[in-house]
């Protein structure tokens, strides 16, 4: 496959950036994206040309490093479908692809296609977690929980933090991905004790961080790699608004 | 009275106080449209309709104290949750596809505005009366304000019809969205139920409802009793 490639180049954070156009001309459709990526890189080293800097880890579709928008699509085309799972026989043959950061306040760029997402680590910092005592492992199953809510406690934690719910979302808002952890939690009982507070510091730092408002428009669910449900959302705003009638949002 | 200040400020609270105020203003729009729909039976109907509202005086009061709350609080909720949405996408992609979001919910704010535009116009029409005045000001053979008269005769105008039947369909539009939002908002949702498809069919009825009435004026369906013309200065 031949290939046209407009990617976004910026040397640092204060730098401007601007799209550039590379030309690939023996693509293999059965690489990945981040394989022809690679490609190109090593032809930009053989030219003596800065290779591209792009985030990736475990290239099978579990870490969710692999951060970048495709053709106005963060991971690209295919739904459910992470980019380093892409693959080139998604594309034709000549076509134009244009690959750009994610774009969020909460997600600066850091170079080229790399964003900081400390943005993510820091809401999980502020509730994505249960507190346990230390010990030996108890046993399995000890803790009753029943099917359904195991089910949709463990639809939830597929969410592997990819960031794409804010890349794709108009608003930049984070809310799938707060909604995932939340949900994650409020479905086991070891997830009770911080349950309130959970909710309304992830809240808060969500805020903070300078993410958008959810506005409803389920671009998030729909380029999620894990298909995460956008009426977690709904469960989030349940949860939150049972804080508020409390008074303690 | 810090944790309403608290909510305020949080990403989802503003959602939930636009959602509170967006249905309170739905439901107004359905009672309206309900009250409207009364030509259909006949003028002694809609102007009896029109004494009644009025018979209680403060209920006019609070009713009018409550939409006006509201919309206040949904513009300014609008507004500010537009700025900081804007500010949390600095920098645009040079190429975007959208993939769920429709129309509706991407022209939000142009709806909204627009309505609130033919809202004002709307009210200076047929409540304060201030132009527009053919058919405003006459009165049944009970010595009612004919309410039946004033709306039948404006919407044999084409152009106040037209204005308003597009203004509706403009007002479907935004709870086209509005509706599943609201419901997404709240946390009225259901694991097995949509709520997008919900917000479209009660917002085509909705629409379908207010433009019978200037549609039924324009060709004949609802007519002016006899004698409104002459009345009105022999149209
Ligand atoms: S590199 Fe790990 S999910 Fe793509």
């Amino acid at each position: 496959m031949k290939l046209t490639l407009r990617i976004w180049r910026q040397k640092s954070p204060n730098d401007q950036g601007r799209l550039v156009s590379h030309q690939l001309d023996d693509v293999s459709e059965h690489m990945s994206f981040l394989e022809m990526l690679d490609v190109l890189n090593e032809k930009l080293l053989a030219e003596g040309q800065e290779p591209i800097a792009f985030d990736h880890d475990c290239r099978e579709g579990i870490c969710g490093t692999c951060s970048m928008v495709i053709n106005g699509v963060p991971h690209g085309p295919e739904r459910a479908t992470t980019t380093c799972q892409l693959h080139m026989r998604k594309f034709r043959d000549g076509q134009t692809i244009t690959v750009e950061p994610f774009r969020a306040k909460a997600f600066p760029v850091i170079r080229d296609l790399v964003v900081d997402r400390g943005s993510f680590d820091r809401v999980i910092q502020a509730g994505g977690f249960i507190s346990a005592n230390t010990g030996g492992a108890p046993d399995a199953n000890a803790i009753p929980i029943a099917k359904g809510e195991a089910d949709v406690a463990m639809d939830a934690a597929a969410c592997i933090g990819c960031g794409a719910c804010v890349a794709a979302c108009p608003n930049a808002s984070a809310m799938l991905f707060v909604a995932a952890k939340v949900v994650h939690l409020t479905h086991l009982p070891q997830g009770q004790p911080e349950r309130a507070a959970r909710v309304r510091e992830m809240v808060r730092t969500m805020d903070a961080e300078g993410f958008g408002y959810c506005s409803n428009h389920f671009e998030c669910e729909a380029v999620c790699p894990k298909e995460i449900s956008g009426r977690f959302i709904s469960e989030l705003n349940r949860e939150f608004r049972e804080l508020f009638w409390r008074g303690k949002s | 009275m810090t944790f309403l200040a608290s909510a305020w400020r949080s990403s989802i609270g503003a959602k939930i106080v636009m959602a509170v105020t967006g249905i309170v203003l739905f439901l107004y729009a359905i009672a309206h449209m309900l009250g409207n729909l009364q030509v259909f039976i006949g003028q002694d109907a809609i102007n009896a309709y029109g004494v009644l509202l009025r018979a209680f005086p403060p209920f006019l009061v609070v009713a009018r104290a409550v939409l006006l709350l509201s919309v206040g609080l949904h513009i300014i909720a609008a507004i500010r949750v537009t700025l900081l949405n804007r500010a949390a996408r600095p920098e645009r992609y040079a190429v975007r596809k959208a993939q769920e979001a429709s129309l509706a919910a991407r022209t939000l704010l142009v709806s909204g505005v627009l309505i609130a535009t033919y809202v004002v116009y709307h009210v200076m029409h047929f409540t304060t009366r201030n132009f527009a005045t053919t058919y405003s000001e006459l009165h049944d053979s009970a010595g009612r304000h004919d309410i039946y008269s004033m709306v039948v005769g404006s919407f044999q105008d084409p152009i106040i019809s037209i204005a308003y039947i597009v203004a509706m369909i403009l007002v479907a539009f935004h709870l086209s969205h509005g509706i599943g939002g609201f419901m997404q908002t709240l946390g009225w949702t259901h694991p097995r139920y949509g709520t997008r498809r919900l917000g479209l069919v009660i917002a085509t009825i909705i629409a379908i409802g207010y433009i019978a009435v200037p549609v039924a004026s324009l060709l004949g369906i609802l007519e002016l009793p006899a004698g409104a013309e002459m009345a009105a200065g022999g149209h």
